[in-house]
């Protein structure tokens, strides 16, 4: 594979890996590196890509995985530590203030949910996958996924409700 | 779409078991200006994903993903043509070495050819023989050490004529016992005729 059928074939992905990697780091930074990251290996076996008959599939995986390590160092490393000082990466005191609407409320919530509801959500009402593609991506099972995403759903519906009341009473 | 068809859709949306069909169904029919109360939790909740779907990565990351493939194909390259280089010095290096050492090896330790001068040549010649003969002696002493050996042992030998010679003499002891016996002789006459 050439870096111009690179450029062309995969780099075209990269808002989704980029949404994704954002999604699960909740860091704008750390995202942007993530997806550089994954580039770089895809680049390095750029040779054996013609195996793969799905190479969206394969670069979300990646993608996820190298979250996933992210993540784990990350939880190492700040164990113990409260998790609002993780939370508070996302948004600064400013971006914060503003936060009235509904809207951020409920990606404050959605950074809350469970890994897994969070990528099946990703993925599934953002990006609009297949639930095979998912499949494909996360391994998880069928029946797996409809729960988490059930269950990530109903959650945020129910969050959008509650402010829903507070507003109109 | 009648509103208990929505409905049911939306249940079956919270359930996980829309199929994307059914949820391009369900987002169309919450697009509209107006929805009934009930629906809109499903309409922000799509609206809220939606606007999710904004957050992208500008064209500089495509500038600075490609310069980073460049520089990484840049130095896998720089490595292989190192490793060629090295490779072949290596290579040189040692082709050298065997030269230098084989030749020393095969050049012959002294040296051949033909002397024109008669003085420098009879005292090669004269060096040649030498060593020669010295290699003959060296090799001649085990048998002259033998032939020591046998003439010594041949010497012994001579010392068994000496035994002879005493033999020989002893052969007066039987002239004397010639004699003894005469005498016995005569004293037996004596004492025969004395007895007569």
């Amino acid at each position: 594979m050439t870096s111009e059928e690179f450029k062309n074939n995969l780099m075209p992905l990269k808002n989704k890996m980029f949404r994704l990697a954002f999604r699960l780091l909740s860091n704008r930074q750390e995202a942007e590196d993530a997806v550089q990251e994954t580039y770089l290996k895809t680049w390095k076996m750029r040779n054996d890509l013609k195996k793969y008959n799905n190479v969206d599939g394969l670069l979300m995986t990646m993608t996820r995985n190298l979250c996933l390590d992210k993540l784990k160092s990350k939880k190492n490393k700040f164990s113990g530590l409260d998790p609002r000082f993780n939370a508070a990466d996302s948004a600064n005191p400013l971006q914060q203030s503003e936060l009235s609407d509904v809207v951020n409320h409920v990606k404050q919530l959605i950074s809350k949910l469970p890994e897994q509801q969070k990528t099946i959500i990703q993925l599934r009402d953002i990006e609009g996958y297949e639930f095979e593609e998912i499949l494909n991506i996360t391994g998880f099972d069928l029946n797996y996924v409809r729960v988490n995403l059930s269950r990530g759903r109903k959650k945020i519906k129910e969050e959008i409700q509650k402010i829903h009341s507070y507003e109109t009473t | 779409m009648k509103l208990h068809e929505i409905e049911l859709l939306i249940e079956k949306f919270y359930n996980g078991e829309t199929s994307l069909a059914e949820e391009e169904i369900l987002k169309d029919y919450l697009n509209r200006e107006t929805v009934p109360e009930q629906f809109i939790a499903v309409k922000q909740y799509f609206h809220l994903l939606q606007d999710e779907k904004e957050l992208e990565l500008d064209d500089a990351f495509d500038e600075k993903i490609l310069r980073s493939l460049e520089k990484d194909e840049l130095q896998t390259n720089s490595f292989k043509i190192w490793t060629y280089r090295l490779s072949g010095v290596a290579a040189a290096i040692l082709l050298l070495i065997m030269v230098w050492f084989g030749t020393d090896l095969l050049q012959p330790r002294e040296v051949y050819g033909t002397i024109s001068d008669p003085s420098l040549a009879f005292l090669e010649t004269r060096k040649a023989m030498d060593e020669v003969s010295k290699k003959l002696n060296k090799g001649l002493q085990p048998a002259e050490t033998t032939v020591q050996k046998i003439d010594k042992n041949v010497k012994r030998a001579g010392e068994l004529k000496k035994m002879n010679q005493a033999l020989e003499k002893t052969k007066g002891l039987r002239k004397i016992d010639q004699a003894s016996d005469l005498l016995k002789s005569i004293s037996k006459v004596y004492v025969s005729y004395g007895d007569s």
